[in-house]
């Protein structure tokens, strides 16, 4: 009896973490469509619900009654299969997210390289949605989001050590308790800059959103899919955005933690601060998203290997040889 | 000139100003109008959904002339026409298929007595193709429903034409 | 522990067989799929035995990396399925033996290795297995590679970093005489460079660039 009540207990907390995440993507789509609208002048979806705020739930409804039109030249259990990894790899990587000291479904030692593991995972539901629709936009997207995904990776990657070597743990709620005399964003704030952009270019959101340049490739990686399955490409992408927003505001914001320790600010729960600083970056998301034009593919590559890459390991280099020199490094 | 272009690459400022009228923007106001809700103002001209006009006794003013089916660029327009009892011509059938209709407002323009007029109205876009078959109940109806303003935009109209 | 050496026979089943499909399977793109679950249950593997630190890397490296490579190499030449298929094919292929030859001598140098570690009198009790357990897998890792094997962790750095050097030199060539854009150029253009307002009077034209 004992092992069941374990394993609901677990069930229970998986499912009090998963769907708050699920009901907050479907309304940080409302909230981008929104201020999207609002910077084009333009009203936004505002009929379903109170300020729209149903809207999405609306249109997943309508995902789910229409039809899945499977291509006949394709691949079909990969074709199948490919939403479901990119779904699926989005919500595992919350499971390490600290949402306060102890508000932690798995407080695992290797926390960051875990959700940099499982997003660097996250292209191959591009990469196989696009090979399995056997067809020529949804390809050319693939090859496209493979190439810049990985390459975006490397700087987050080396931006991550910047902020290791600050810490001297892999532990999420460590970095997050090392932040709190100085949140990192301010000696590191062009890392956090460069950090920012690159997960512009991870989730491809705009303007880095090439896998799916309407202008060129009509979809992208997503041209074949339908219904349901095309929602859950969809999904996953907001997923993955959330995902950066507080990864960002983890490593940079100070997570969990208030701006100022005093009387009032401490009573609010750490959880709040955090969902405050996701929409605090989220929103700088949408913002970005409806200012800035497309990037063309060459640039695109130029700006990650040759500006972001070696900026980012000189400011290791530094980093490190700052806290070396004044003996400031966390060796235990 | 160079050091400043420099600076601004640098830090992004260029990036930066577009940021802050993009902020700007949200507080103005909205450019777009509520649809379903509100509405944007119609021009007395608009060629709209067609109806079929009566004179204030109630007789139909359609003389079964054929100068709107003989101008329709689309060939929109059928009519068959044959003695009424009182010896008047009138049609026996009228009908406008407006999948066709191209609403260029020829048989509006053509029309010798104000019988066939484009109305105000847009929105009345069907499910079935059968339903857009305009038959004459169905014009004339129209004519009945949208009388007010319609006799009202051909008196604004009436010194232009 | 039964559901830890379920768990353990699950993932190296898995990563066996999924490793065999690697060489059988007829198309190239469904042998680098199984390449990737062979990657990730092995990188499970190393989770399980408590080496989180190496079983991450793995798959960033090997999953996130390495195996997009691949899989993008594939993609792009576009190989179809192979119609020769081990020992079905008409014709005889002269790599079959030799490719059995080398499999089955490095099989045999691997079991002739284990065996050779495995029997060895004194593995248990030698003294470089003191395990301190409130360090974390990855400080202790650290803390071997960066001090006893530094020179050797950076000599291979500094091999990959030839290594990927090389391969840019042979592949980099520049052409001359044709038209490129300079993205400085481009960016350092001020709009009072760019454009020119002028009153123009009417009935009188404007000369431009004269």
């Amino acid at each position: 009896m004992g092992n069941w009540n374990i394993i609901f207990h677990e069930i229970y907390k998986i499912l009090f973490l998963i769907i708050p995440v699920l009901v907050s993507i479907a309304l940080i789509v409302w909230l981008d469509r929104r201020v999207w609208a609002f910077v084009q002048k333009r009203q936004g979806p505002n009929v379903v619900g109170p300020f729209g705020l149903l809207q999405t739930l609306a249109d997943a409804l309508k995902y789910i009654f229409k039809e899945i039109i499977i291509p006949s030249g394709s691949n079909k259990i990969i074709f199948i299969l490919a939403p479901i990894i990119t779904m699926t790899l989005a919500l595992i990587s919350w499971a390490v997210i600290p949402f306060s000291a102890t508000q932690v479904l798995a407080d695992i030692n290797v926390g960051i390289l875990y959700i940099f593991a499982v997003s660097s995972l996250s292209v191959y539901g591009i990469i196989i949605g696009g090979w399995a629709s056997n067809s020529k936009y949804p390809f050319l997207g693939a090859i496209r989001s493979a190439a810049q995904m990985v390459s975006y990776e490397v700087s987050i990657g080396i931006i991550i050590i910047n902020v290791l070597l600050c810490v001297g743990s892999l532990n999420l709620n460590d970095i997050v308790i090392s932040q709190q005399n100085l949140w990192y964003i301010v000696p590191l704030f062009p890392m956090f800059v460069i950090f920012f952009i690159s997960a512009l270019a991870e989730t491809n959101r705009p303007p880095f959103d090439l896998p799916e340049a309407e202008a060129e490739l009509v979809a992208g990686y997503q041209t074949e899919y339908s219904g349901m399955m095309y929602a859950m490409f969809w999904l996953g992408e907001y997923a993955n955005i959330l995902l950066m927003c507080a990864l960002g505001s983890i490593l940079f914001l100070g997570g969990w933690l208030s701006p100022i320790d005093l009387y009032p600010f401490n009573l609010i729960p750490g959880f709040v601060w955090l969902i405050f600083k996701i929409l605090l970056l989220f929103i700088l998301f949408a913002l970005v998203k409806a200012t800035v034009p497309r990037y063309r593919y060459d640039q695109l590559m130029r700006l990650g290997w040759k500006l972001f890459l070696p900026l980012s390991l000189i400011w290791v280099v530094l980093t490190a040889s700052y806290l070396f020199y004044f003996n400031l490094l966390p060796v235990n | 000139m160079r050091i400043s272009r420099f600076f601004k690459t640098i830090f992004m400022l260029d990036f930066i100003r577009g940021l802050l009228i993009a902020i700007k923007e949200i507080f103005k106001t909205k450019k777009t109008i509520n649809y379903p809700f509100e509405k944007g103002k119609i021009s007395s001209r608009f060629r709209g959904e067609h109806a079929l006009r009566r004179y204030p006794n109630g007789e139909e003013r359609c003389i079964a002339c054929k100068l709107c089916e003989a101008v329709c660029p689309a060939q929109a327009i059928t009519i068959e026409s044959s003695e009424r009892e009182d010896g008047s011509r009138k049609t026996t059938r009228y009908d406008i298929d407006m999948m066709k209709c191209i609403y260029c407002g020829l048989c509006e323009e053509s029309c010798p007595v104000d019988a066939i007029v484009q109305g105000p109205n847009f929105e009345f876009s069907k499910e079935t193709r059968e339903e857009l078959y305009y038959t004459k109940e169905k014009l004339l109806d129209n004519g009945d429903r949208w009388e007010n303003i319609l006799s009202a935009n051909i008196k604004v109209n009436n010194p232009y034409r | 522990m039964i559901a830890h050496s379920l768990f353990f026979y699950l993932f190296a089943t898995i990563a066996i067989v999924s490793a065999i499909f690697v060489t059988v399977s007829r198309n190239t793109i469904h042998s680098v799929f199984f390449l990737i679950l062979d990657f990730i249950s092995i990188s499970c593997l190393f989770i399980m035995i408590g080496a989180e630190f190496l079983g991450m890397i793995m798959l960033i490296v090997y999953v996130g990396a390495v195996a997009v490579l691949f899989l993008f190499v594939v993609m792009m030449l576009n190989v179809t399925e192979q119609k020769n298929q081990w020992f079905t094919s008409e014709k005889n292929s002269g790599h079959i033996p030799i490719g059995l030859i080398v499999s089955a001598l490095i099989f045999f140098e691997l079991i002739i290795v284990i065996s050779g570690w495995k029997y060895r009198p004194n593995l248990f009790n030698a003294s470089n297995l003191i395990i301190n357990e409130t360090t974390t897998n990855t400080h202790s890792l650290g803390q071997i590679i960066y001090t006893d094997y530094i020179h050797i962790f950076q000599l291979s750095g500094m091999i990959l970093l030839v290594s990927m050097i090389g391969a840019i030199v042979l592949t980099f060539r520049q052409r001359s005489g044709i038209k490129k854009q300079s993205y400085i150029k481009q960016i350092s253009r001020e709009r009072n460079e760019g454009v020119q307002l002028i009153e123009v009077e009417s009935n009188k034209g404007v000369k431009i660039d004269d």
